[in-house]
């Protein structure tokens, strides 16, 4: 019996070397950066800086060219910028705070690769020779280069990076980037939580202009952000609750549940808020995993559409119609073809209920001829869920859509706003 | 979490553990030369041995999700002789949608009674064609296995097996309808390492039973689920097979 112990204690240690991934993000410690003099930068100087980007240094791992756009996120009184790059390969972003220190613009911040674990640091100077004299002054500058270090992990950057301006971003007024989940899954190792408020707050930095999130209801008939159909270790951090999510009241899972990667359960509520007041989002996805009535769904939509409108808010909100069980339940709602929605349905169902939106799953392909009668009936069309650059590439390219939905919004990004 | 995985595992082991101490029992001290063995590291002494099983595969919640499942596939797992310390490794694992067949040869050698150990390289080619809710998926992709095994013969006829076996893509394609998926992969995509035990059974069979644990970013069951991850996941394997 000895040696099946021994196999057994050999079997175990080899079965518990499963390696739990951490969000990785690098400690934000550049002392120049930090010290007293740096002030933050006005806003005509941030939008100067946005651009498409020529890599002259550090092409090796951000690509030959990259796209830089701002974001922000509000707090109380408080907003706090972000210039976030966005490289072609393997869905690697960039993203940075600015500041300015004397004549010279300090960008500090770190870079992910989206696919896997690897991180650094990011270190970037504009210095009053190379565009910040201009940029600093409201002028248009003659050349724009970005040049300084990136790193791996927290170790102190030494690798060359920099890049210089070559051209506007394509403007983009109608087209989508949906970022998964509120921003990403957990299995993409963020910072936060999916379907999470700190989820959002990060989309528009991922290079968003959108949220899907996931709505169920609890028993007491309040709706929250939650994929699953269950409370599981996927999503929260153990704590002994398990079973349907409906069958706990929201106030049990508030005082009890802690999600995995950090907050709470938030109710839909908070999410619509926190998008509405906090970021420069501009549409929402709400797929319905609610069983029940829409009531409920349909009333805070509504409610949110009206806040927006009232102030001065470019906010889209649709409720998504993913299912036969959830149409039916669409369909019982009061003038449910005047509600803004969203149909993963085939076209004729999108047709009968008056989606404005049709999405199709990108694995039936480009589907131009079905895309083509949707527009022309006045609907939008969104494919989902779209990961991996060259098949992001491949849809913005040959595809007519109107937005996309990824795991990898940067992705998405670059490809949208680097095309000419 | 993992302490969760660490009980559930242990369960499992010691559910085996019990068919195998039954089986102890009766062993019959019997020299290596009259033992049969089909992942045990060492010269073979049959011109072909043949092992029918299956294996049951645990799939992540990072890429299957909510829906957290085990697998199994059968297998059929044949080795022929072909000289002295070589001989030709072939399996086919299949699971009727998508299956699995891999060849390679293996050379083996002893270093004393107890200790063995073969070097082998195995070629593996996948295939799966597969409905999902109405849209038809396929799947094809080539992989190799290098590998290095050392083997330890206990004294009642028992064989450890200690194999670690690097994971190489060379090639995968998958479409989902008539759209090809670009599905990204790389060459030296991860790693994988068994223990296993074999042992004579009962009429002249003997019993394999088997953990591995795979360490890869591309594993071939998953090709439905389109994933791009490029970093390594955790595949337990669990092992059972009775050599003919």
């Amino acid at each position: 019996m000895k040696y099946f112990f021994l196999t057994a204690v050999v079997a175990v240690f080899f079965s518990s070397c499963k390696r739990d991934f951490e969000p990785p993000v690098p400690v934000n410690d550049w002392s120049l950066f930090l010290s007293a003099p740096a002030t933050s930068l006005p806003s005509f100087t941030r939008n100067k800086i946005e651009g498409i980007y020529t890599v002259r240094d550090g092409s090796i791992l951000f690509g030959n060219q990259a796209a830089m756009k701002w974001s922000y996120t509000k707090t109380g009184a408080d907003t706090v910028f972000q210039l976030s790059l966005f490289s072609p390969l393997d869905a690697i972003y960039i993203i940075l705070e600015g500041r300015r220190l004397n004549n010279d613009i300090l960008l500090n911040g770190y870079w992910r690769r989206n696919v896997n674990v690897e991180t650094g640091k990011v270190r970037l100077t504009i210095t009053a020779a190379n565009g910040a004299t201009a940029l600093l002054n409201n002028v248009t500058a003659d050349s724009i280069i970005l040049s300084g270090v990136y790193g791996n992990t927290d170790e102190i950057p030494e690798v060359a990076l920099s890049l210089k301006y070559l051209r506007p971003l394509r403007n983009n007024t109608g087209f989508e980037i949906l970022a998964h989940r509120g921003g990403g899954r957990n299995a993409d190792l963020l910072p936060a939580s999916e379907n999470s408020l700190e989820m959002i707050r990060l989309a528009a930095g991922f290079g968003a202009t959108g949220v899907e999130i996931d709505v169920h209801q609890t028993r007491d008939g309040e709706l929250i952000l939650y994929h699953d159909a269950t409370l599981n270790e996927r999503l929260i951090v153990k704590n002994g609750m398990v079973g349907p999510i409906e069958n706990y009241s929201y106030a049990q899972l508030d005082a009890l549940v802690q999600l995995k990667r950090g907050g709470k359960i938030p109710t839909l509520r908070q999410a619509l808020q926190t998008i509405l007041f906090q970021t420069p989002l501009r549409f929402v996805w709400l797929d319905t995993k609610l069983t029940g009535s829409l009531e409920n769904l349909r009333a805070l939509q509504k409610e949110f559409i009206q806040i927006a409108n009232a102030n001065g808010r470019q906010l889209q909100i649709f409720i998504g119609v993913p299912t036969k069980e959830v149409l039916n339940q669409f369909t019982q709602l009061p003038a449910y073809r005047n509600i803004p929605s969203l149909s993963e349905l085939d076209v004729p169902t999108t047709e009968s209920i008056n989606a404005n939106i049709w999405a199709p799953t990108w694995t039936q392909g480009l589907q131009t001829e079905e895309v083509n009668r949707m527009q022309a009936q006045g609907r939008s069309v969104i494919t989902w869920t779209l990961d991996g650059p060259d098949r992001i590439d491949k849809f913005l390219n040959e595809g007519s859509f109107n937005g996309i939905l990824s795991n990898q919004p940067s992705a998405v990004a670059y490809y949208f706003y680097a095309k000419q | 979490m993992l302490s969760t995985y660490l009980a559930r595992f242990a369960k499992k082991v010691a559910g085996m553990a019990i068919i195998f101490s039954s089986a102890i029992t009766y062993a019959q001290d019997v020299p290596i030369e009259n033992q049969k063995f089909i992942l045990f590291p060492h010269p073979l002494n049959h011109k072909w041995i043949v092992s029918v099983g299956f294996t049951a595969t645990t799939m992540p919640t990072a890429i299957t999700e909510e829906a957290h499942f085990r697998v199994p596939a059968a297998e059929l797992h044949v080795l022929k002789k072909l000289g002295k310390k070589l001989s030709l490794d072939g399996r086919l694992s299949a699971q009727v949608i998508q299956n699995a067949i891999s060849i390679g040869p293996r050379w083996a050698t002893k270093f004393s009674e107890r200790l063995s150990m073969s070097l082998g390289n195995d070629v593996a080619f996948w295939f799966g064609r597969i409905n999902l809710g109405g849209l038809k998926t396929r799947g094809t992709g080539w992989q190799n296995f290098p590998n290095i095994s050392f083997g330890y013969r206990f004294n009642k006829q028992i064989l450890l097996t200690l194999k670690a076996e690097s994971i190489m893509t060379l090639n995968v394609k998958t479409f989902a309808g008539e759209t090809e998926v670009q599905t990204d992969y790389t060459l030296f995509s991860g790693s994988a390492y068994t223990v296993a035990l074999e042992q004579p059974f009962f009429h002249k069979k003997s019993l394999t039973l088997g953990f591995r644990a795979i360490y890869t970013s591309y594993f071939w069951q998953t090709w439905t689920l389109f994933e791009s991850f490029d970093r390594n996941l955790f595949f337990p394997q669990v092992i059972i097979g009775v050599i003919l």
